[in-house]
């Protein structure tokens, strides 16, 4: 009951996902899925979150205070983040078939459409490192600037060493963004179902399949609902798993806890 | 620094000009009249954004203060419990619902959610219903943020809030009150994320084209009055649609130098 | 973590250029509505045999035109009518027809809808069932081809009542209309029909007394059709002329049956 009344909104994340999950059970039906859509899903979001990592990184050190620069400078940084962030997808998908489908003639393609998750994901990733570097950056600096680190090395050395837990999962965090995107992707990355062999093939992610499978496929609703059911159970098991055994191994090794939390508490 | 950061910018701000070129080219060719009125009928010609931008500011109105309540106690429990094993369960919970496809929420949001506020009344394609989901899909986004903003102050102060006893009210509010930049930039990304949101809202919220009289009525948002017509729209139609995001753009960027503004003074 | 980045990244660039280089296959691609390319990919193995290759993106008709007005493909599909601009650009070729059909919960007793009915109930003067429910309009978005025509059959055109709900996406509309005993609303019939065989509890109305069936619309006494089309541009006239020979082979036409539409042989752009 304490366990309830302390983590209740949890427990309740946890009921809405059982009841998402009881929504799309059902026969499993994969008759129009192929292994491209899973493999093309991977390289376009894991793509997209390496390309946007650096540029959002950097913005983030702008923001977070660790370079100085002129205050316009920053100014311009923000906008330019908020305003990619309040975009409609489906706008930015246009730019996307513009730009990189049309004028960089990468038709449709895995490219293209790595290229226009890295806008949908742009700000969020600089929101997410901004709240990793804003904490630290005060504190750290001083001592940085003491030991005459700059700060492309504090930024590009210290914190990843240091925080290198904490960027893994801000990382995962910007890229869960370019899995969940569906409007981006329908216009720039097309609509094949074969396996691509290259980063110039074009591939049907899997967020728009189950799209089309849910709303424009004749009787696609059932095979939508198992590709939903599988896509959360696994999802979450491929969230959870790592930091379970991470937790396993951890408390195997710490019998004697030294981490102060764990003793006030 | 400057020069990479604003080139970075650059690249960027000049993709985002191809809506607003289009929009400006709307401008030009449809009178003020038209595109000022309350009546949005391309079928007509005639094209008048009074009806989506009211209900776009209605749907934020309603889900901003709870999706960022939500975050927030979600954020608060996680980091405060000291079972390792809730707190992984809690954060691929969250990082699950993130990464979830928007068309999947839509889905269950459809199945399970409506026919339950049809009972209380109207169509059930509603403010109501389109909130509720909207909170429930974007809180944990919300939530992995402040999580982290929280954390790292938890690390630097929580000595200090343990030998203060303090209730979790009162952390929330020595949080709020220490860490405002960080604050404002998740409560100014949330604001976006419900501003861009499209495929949530086109599902639940019936894009009907009025103005809500109560939380059990639909109605239609700027941004899935583009996402809804842009497959189908030519001619001035599309420009219109393009005009819908400039509009949407300039409204956000206000809004932004509005909340910069207030935070100087206040700072 | 640098070198292994750095190494995805040598990786992927080697493997994006090196076919980048070799792309001159001949190959025809269509581009455009999502409702065409579900009528189109079942028959791709009949264009196969034929020794033609053509690769199909489904992305929404307008972007269809446009991508072909780009040179990014050569046949747009579009499930609308072509807008005056399009038919004096391009050659229209009507591949099949679409029906449209109006679908209600199956706890709804109605089994028959008139057209005085329809145009009651979408403009807002019929605003309960017979049975005394709340009638819940659903429509569709503005520009849409099935609305064009919804609109234009029964004289509704800007006439809407203005709290119908606007649902574009067919599959959408099956599951509200499944989840809703009192709601209305019109879909294409491939969709319709098979939501009825998947079991969905949702009804196809006949209207004016017609059960919409294929053979009827051919011959105009059901009223509701949409034509599925394609647009080429001049210069691709010899190449659309083995593709619309394929399209009128006996293994195309079943194909195209299965799908649940109408094929129009031998109706050419003149005809139509």
């Amino acid at each position: 009951m304490k366990l309830l009344s302390r983590h209740i909104f949890i427990v309740l994340y946890a009921l809405l996902t059982i009841s998402l999950v009881l929504t799309f059970t059902g026969k499993l039906v994969f008759s129009r899925t192929t292994a491209g859509v899973f493999v093309g899903t991977l390289i376009a979001t894991v793509g997209a979150t390496i390309v946007a990592t650096v540029p959002a990184y950097l913005l983030a050190g702008i923001l977070a205070g660790v370079f100085r620069v002129p205050a316009w400078v920053e100014r311009f940084a923000l906008m330019i983040c908020y305003v990619l962030a309040g975009m409609p997808s489906i706008i930015l998908g246009v730019i996307g078939f513009i730009v990189f489908c049309h004028w960089l003639g990468f038709g449709w393609s895995l490219l293209s459409a790595i290229l226009t998750l890295v806008l949908v994901l742009f700000p969020n990733l600089i929101a997410a490192f901004v709240q990793l570097l804003k904490p630290i950056s005060g504190r750290y600096q001083e001592l940085a600037r003491s030991l005459s680190i700059g700060p492309l090395e504090f930024m590009f050395r210290s914190v990843p060493r240091y925080k290198a837990a904490e960027m893994g999962e801000l990382l995962i965090f910007g890229w869960t963004r370019a899995l969940g995107d569906t409007a981006a992707v329908m216009l720039t990355c097309g609509t094949l179902l074969d396996m691509p062999k290259s980063v110039f093939d074009s591939v049907r992610l899997l967020n728009y399949h189950i799209y089309l499978l849910a709303m424009e496929v004749p009787g696609g609703m059932r095979e939508a609902r198992s590709l939903s059911f599988l896509v959360i159970v696994g999802l979450f098991v491929l969230l959870f798993a790592p930091r379970l055994i991470f937790n396993l191994w951890t408390s195997a090794r710490q019998r004697v806890p030294f981490n102060t939390e764990e003793v006030n508490a | 620094m400057s020069t990479v950061i604003v080139l970075i910018c650059l690249v960027f701000g000049s993709l985002l000009l191809i809506p607003l070129w289009h929009g400006a080219e709307f401008f030009l060719q449809v009178p003020a009249l038209s595109w000022m009125s309350m009546q949005w009928a391309p079928d007509l010609n005639v094209y008048g954004f009074g009806v989506p931008l009211i209900g776009s500011t209605l749907l934020i109105v309603a889900t901003l203060p709870l999706t960022l309540a939500l975050g927030w106690v979600l954020a608060f429990q996680t980091v405060e419990t000291t079972n390792t094993n809730v707190r992984a369960v809690a954060i691929a919970l969250m990082q699950t619902w993130a990464s979830l496809p928007s068309v999947v929420v839509g889905v269950w949001a459809i199945s399970t959610m409506l026919p339950a506020i049809r009972e209380l009344g109207g169509s059930g394609y509603s403010l109501l219903a389109t909130s509720i989901a909207l909170t429930v899909f974007i809180a944990p986004s919300c939530a992995l943020l402040l999580m982290q903003s929280y954390g790292e102050y938890r690390a630097a102060h929580g000595d200090l809030e343990r030998a203060l006893n303090l209730t979790a009210w009162e952390k929330t509010v020595y949080f709020v009150k220490g860490c405002g930049s960080e604050l404002t930039h998740i409560v100014n990304y949330t604001f976006c994320r419900l501003f861009g949101e499209t495929l949530i809202v086109l599902m639940l919220s019936g894009n009907m084209l009025q103005i809500p009289g109560s939380p059990f009525d639909g109605f239609r948002t700027l941004t899935a009055t583009v996402a809804l017509e842009i497959a189908y729209a030519t001619g001035t139609h599309e420009l219109a649609l393009y005009a819908i995001t400039a509009i949407g753009t300039i409204v956000l960027i206000g809004l932004l130098l509005f909340s910069r503004g207030r935070r100087h003074e206040t700072a | 973590m640098k070198s292994l980045v750095g190494g995805l990244l040598v990786v992927g660039t080697l493997t994006a250029v090196v076919p980048a280089t070799g792309m001159a296959t001949e190959e025809l691609k269509f581009a455009g509505s999502t409702t065409v390319m579900e009528v189109l990919e079942p028959i791709e193995d009949v264009f196969k045999s034929q020794g033609m290759h053509i690769q199909i993106q489904g992305n929404g008709s307008s972007a269809g035109v446009s991508s072909m007005r780009m040179g990014m493909a050569q046949v747009a599909m579009i499930s609308r009518d072509p807008t005056p601009d399009e038919s004096k650009d391009f050659h229209i070729y009507t591949a099949a027809k679409d029906i449209v059909v109006l679908i209600v919960n199956s706890a709804n007793n109605m089994k028959n809808i008139t057209s005085n009915e329809v145009r009651a109930i979408y403009s807002g003067e019929q605003k309960t069932w017979p049975n005394g429910g709340t009638v819940r309009v659903i429509s569709k978005e503005a520009g849409r081809g099935t609305k064009v025509v919804f609109d234009e059959v029964f004289g509704l055109i800007g006439k809407i009542r203005s709290d119908a709900a606007i649902v574009g996406a067919n599959g959408q509309t099956v599951t509200s209309v499944a989840n809703d005993r009192n709601a209305i609303a019109y879909v294409s019939y491939a969709t319709a029909h098979q939501a009825v065989v998947d079991g969905e509890p949702i009804r196809i109305l006949a209207l004016d007394g017609v059960e919409p069936t294929p053979k009827l619309v051919l011959n105009g006494s059901y009223k509701l059709g949409r034509s599925l089309n394609l647009l080429y541009k001049p210069t691709f006239q010899a190449q659309m002329e083995r593709v619309i020979k394929v399209l009128q082979s006996p293994a195309a036409i079943q194909g195209m049956q299965h799908a649940g539409v109408v094929p129009t042989t031998g109706l050419s752009t003149a005809q139509r």
